[in-house]
């Protein structure tokens, strides 16, 4: 989880009002993918300090004009805003004019701390029902759990969190690979292990970016102008298991379903996904709006171009209790960014 | 869309609500405020354009009620509720004060505030979730600060004991934009409280069903065919809800319901109810 997945991200400073800036080299640092750009600024500022001129500074981060998301991990904003891997990333960064229209104020680390326990007490209420676990743990095992987050320290993370009980670590998903090993040899569908049937909700962050035609030339990046060009989807998934394995593609077509239109188990996955939200609703429901989404021709002409998943494109058709144990970030949500082609793009 | 579930368990609810049930509820809530507070702002359905990822048969959006402009508090009023008969009353009341004592107090202490106040569903927690911004007459933002200001006392407390899990500013989920919002994460614990059969959980919580009437609605509306305590029913819907209406969200422990009104209920936690 942590160590091995870090990548160089360049700094350029940027100040047209003073002349010191053209001999300035970049700042050359290896983020943490699973860590966050404020934690940078300890590195950064001491870097830039003496081009600085006096006043009170608060660092922020952008990428072509895009002011980045402080709460959105390194590798999730890297994975989402260059098409083609960028290396190394050109990031630069400010010490004034803070967007509070549109970045939400970061005053401190605290600031960055509060905010992944706040996604990893939503992660446990999609995970268990509550967050009892992350509101009662002590204060030092709070502040060990953020060091090891924050410093990225993989021994410490793993010996903290295996007190928190999210059950992503082995629990559930080698309960539901046995049981699945069990139906296998010994054929008996009707008889589900213990284990099994447990409803799995998965906590998931989606990032859809939407991209032209020219996204297929080579050597063309496009640019994110705006947060507004991009959707963002907090949503759980639902496992449902029948039998077979529920796959990475199976989780995409239940967050993006006018996407898999044409594929032919898409009825039996939209019940499960439309009965998390709705209840159950009629079969002719179901089959009017099957009729009316498949005969939009719009819809045809959108594909998913590109799955990304801290850095790495899996093939849809990897099982999804592996992608959730082996990528997921340390507040235990699966980020997950998609590339789609459209011709015209949607509004959002 | 039609809603499938007309009655609901109180006793095994886990206090979560699905999204079809929130949309009913939105409408219903805005119709009986249109009915009960026709002088005040109105809440109103705000539907946002087809976001990728969501099935178009469902309704997106959320509830809305913007320019609600809340009597400034002073010092004296921090240890009782406002009651003001009105927002009109309110306006003629401020400016009365402000002509009073122009000469000796500076204008900034008597300019208006406006909040816009949205309600979003919340896909993870299963429960509305209270957005809110505020800015002065102008149009500039209001920092924490100052929206501290047209909170009551003990909820200033609360903030400052809770400062990371109260209220935060995060993006609005449709927006995109810096809002301040009510965290979620004890909400559905509350609503079990409030719909609790336990009458010495519900005395104890009594407090807690004057503060939250917009959010008391929107479930309530959905078990209109349960028997809800009849205290929720029988509480009449005056003009002066408006007022009270901006203090509601604020009481609220950020962690939820103490341990001591825990105990009191009998209810059984299910794992989910959509």
């Amino acid at each position: 989880m942590f160590g091995e997945e870090q990548f160089h991200c360049r700094f350029i400073f940027t100040n047209p009002k003073s002349p010191l800036c053209l001999f300035l080299p970049p700042a050359l640092i290896l983020a943490p993918r699973l860590g966050y750009l404020p934690l940078l600024a300890s590195q950064v500022k001491p870097f830039f300090s003496g081009a600085l001129p006096p006043g009170v500074d608060t660092v922020w981060f952008e990428y072509k004009g895009l002011p980045l998301k402080w709460y959105i991990p390194i590798g999730v904003l890297f994975d989402l805003l260059c098409a083609e891997p960028e290396r190394p990333w050109n990031l630069t960064v400010h010490f004034r004019g803070y967007p509070g229209s549109i970045l939400t104020p970061c005053e401190a680390e605290d600031t960055v701390k509060w905010s992944f326990i706040n996604s990893l007490k939503e992660a446990a209420y999609i995970i268990n029902g509550n967050c009892k676990n992350i509101m009662n743990m002590s204060q030092s095992d709070q502040s060990e759990l953020w060091r090891s987050v924050s410093n990225s320290n993989l021994e410490a993370f793993l010996r903290v969190s295996s007190k928190l009980k999210l059950g992503m670590h082995g629990d559930d998903f080698s309960i539901k690979l046995d049981s699945y090993k069990c139906r296998q040899s010994s054929k008996n569908e009707g008889e589900a292990p213990a284990g099994a049937v447990k409803p799995g909700r998965i906590p998931v962050r989606l990032y859809v970016r939407s991209l032209s035609e020219d996204f297929d030339c080579e050597g063309y990046a496009p640019v994110v102008e705006s947060w507004d060009k991009i959707s963002y989807i907090n949503r759980p998934v639902e496992i449902c298991e029948d039998g077979k394995f529920f796959t990475l593609g199976d989780a995409l077509r239940m967050l993006l379903p006018e996407f898999f239109v044409d594929n032919s188990t898409t009825k039996d996955d939209m019940t499960c996904g439309v009965e998390e939200d709705e209840g159950r609703r009629s079969t002719s429901q179901e089959a009017s709006a099957m009729e009316t989404r498949g005969g939009d021709s719009s819809d045809k002409n959108t594909e998913i171009k590109l799955v990304r998943v801290q850095g790495i494109e899996p093939k849809l058709a990897i099982p999804f209790a592996w992608v959730v144990k082996n990528l997921v970030n340390p507040e235990y949500f699966l980020h997950i960014c998609v590339y789609i082609k459209t011709p015209d793009p949607i509004p959002i | 869309m039609s809603l499938e579930r007309s009655t609901i368990d109180i006793e095994t609810w886990d206090g979560t609500i699905s999204s079809g049930e929130f949309y009913v509820s939105s409408c219903s809530f805005a119709e009986k405020w249109k009915k009960f507070n026709s002088a005040l702002p109105q809440w109103s359905w705000c539907r946002c354009p087809k976001l990728l990822g969501v099935p178009s048969s469902r309704v997106e959006g959320y509830l809305c009620v913007d320019g609600i402009i809340p009597p400034r508090r002073s010092t004296m009023e921090d240890n009782h509720e406002c009651d003001d008969g009105g927002l009109k009353e309110t306006v003629c009341f401020e400016e009365e004060e402000f002509i009073d004592s122009a000469a000796l107090v500076q204008p900034e202490m008597h300019e208006r505030c406006h909040y816009d106040f949205h309600v979003v569903y919340s896909l993870s927690y299963g429960v509305p979730v209270l957005y809110f911004r505020a800015y002065w007459s102008d149009g500039q933002p209001l920092a924490l600060h100052d929206v501290e200001t047209d909170m009551p006392a003990i909820t200033r407390q609360e903030l400052s004991s809770y400062k990371w899990t109260f209220i935060t500013q995060e993006d609005h989920p449709y927006l995109n934009q810096p809002w301040f919002t009510l965290h979620p994460c004890g909400t559905s614990e509350w609503m079990k409280m409030l719909f609790s059969r336990d009458t010495s959980a519900m005395a104890l919580g009594g407090l807690a069903i004057d503060r939250r009437p917009e959010l008391t609605l929107l479930p309530g509306s959905v078990i209109s065919h349960s028997t809800p305590p009849k205290s929720v029913i029988s509480k009449p819907d005056t003009p002066r809800k408006g007022s009270r209406f901006f203090n509601s969200p604020f009481a609220l422990s950020p962690s939820g319901p103490p341990k001591s009104l825990l105990t009191h209920t009998i209810s059984i936690c299910s794992p989910g109810m959509s």
